[in-house]
């Protein structure tokens, strides 16, 4: 039985080899699933007119089938257009390598303005939104629900953008090295980065968010580890489920 | 010496180039189009039905075509329609294929001088 969000990956299709053949050539998956639409259509409309020609429902099935082409016809006539495939099939070392970081970037550009925004509305005074700065408080207070909720969103970001990046390779049925490569970045620049917040220099300022990029010891190496293991979780229960698959068939 | 392949398959083109022409009179879809293609070739081009749609993905990529899903006797079907830039496609290509009939009908007369044949 596969699990609910595999089903997005292996809908289900009159046309199964064909779908894989097409995915795996580099065809967009938006292409793959209107095509495959398009043919069980044609060939509901195939078969009511063999069978209105006379034709018991298997023969007229079996004749319409054959009007339709084989899997080969059908599968090299769309690998032909070169123009509908994917820009990750075209181009997967430049979806895969600067997709994640610019998702990544973006992701992390708003959880730094909400940040800031959060340092404003209830701290405005503090030297820095981090530690210490926000005195006693309580698990439930509004403002700690609010920083809670930002760092949450700064810290999964990495794993958000996995998830997005091992979709796209499954998607498209890309050699495994594809999503690596994205994860691996992203496991870097979450071990690497380390924000900072002060009003240091302009006391009276607005008060200054920053973001550095460095190797640092602990616990940011389990972070990227951590990151790494759960973004790379679906892809591999993909793989296993592509393998039983593949066993089952075989 | 490598042989050069300078002359493409003889019917490439040729189902982009009815299947633009069909559209011209109006919106159609798949079977639509296959069936059309059949009654008024009299069955003289014989494809793999299927092999239609992915001419047709083509075309609407280029913007030549525009698709649009439609809900008739109760089943959603994908309609295909003509652009003005498919328009001009369509006359280029015609304008091509007749040179090139032409230019074949000449050769199999006997040349442009040579006397109709008896």
């Amino acid at each position: 039985m596969p699990l609910p969000f595999l089903r997005y990956l292996f809908p289900e299709t009159l046309f199964p080899e064909l779908r894989e053949r097409l995915l795996s050539a580099g065809i967009a998956p938006r292409h793959v699933r209107r095509y495959l639409v398009e043919l069980r259509d044609h060939l509901t409309d195939l078969t009511a007119e063999e069978q209105s020609h006379g034709l018991s429902p298997s023969a007229a099935r079996t004749a319409a089938l054959a009007r339709l082409g084989t899997i080969d016809t059908l599968a090299d006539a769309m690998i032909a257009q070169p123009r509908l495939q994917s820009l990750s099939a075209r181009a997967p070392w430049a979806v895969f390598s600067l997709t994640p970081v610019l998702l990544l970037a973006t992701l992390w550009l708003f959880s730094l303005c909400l940040l800031r925004l959060g340092w404003q509305l209830f701290m405005p005074g503090a030297p820095t939104p981090f530690g210490g700065a926000f005195g006693p408080h309580h698990l439930f207070d509004p403002e700690n629900i609010y920083f809670q909720l930002d760092r949450a969103l700064y810290l999964g970001a990495p794993i958000l953008v996995g998830w997005c990046m091992v979709l796209t390779a499954a998607r498209q049925r890309l050699a495994a090295i594809w999503p690596i490569v994205s994860l691996t970045i992203l496991a870097l620049l979450a071990a690497t980065s380390h924000v900072q917040a002060n009003r240091l220099a302009i006391p009276t300022g607005l008060g200054h968010i920053r973001v550095d990029f460095a190797l640092r010891p602990a616990p940011q190496n389990e972070y990227a580890l951590v990151v790494l293991l759960i973004a790379l979780a679906p892809y591999a229960l993909w793989k296993l489920q592509v393998h039983r698959t593949l066993a089952l068939n075989s | 010496m490598a042989a050069r392949d300078t002359n493409p398959n003889f019917m490439n083109g040729v189902p982009e180039l009815l299947i633009l022409r069909l559209l011209q009179q109006g919106e159609m879809y798949g079977y639509e189009i296959v069936q059309a293609i059949r009654d008024r070739t009299g069955a003289s081009i014989a494809l793999g039905e299927g092999v239609v749609y992915p001419v047709l993905h083509n075309l609407e990529r280029d913007g030549a075509l525009t698709a649009q899903r439609k809900p008739v006797n109760g089943r959603s079907r994908i309609y295909y329609s003509l652009t003005p830039t498919g328009s001009r496609r369509l006359s280029a290509l015609a304008a091509t294929w007749t040179n090139l009939t032409t230019a074949i009908q000449t050769v199999l007369n006997g040349g442009q001088n040579a006397p109709t044949l008896p």
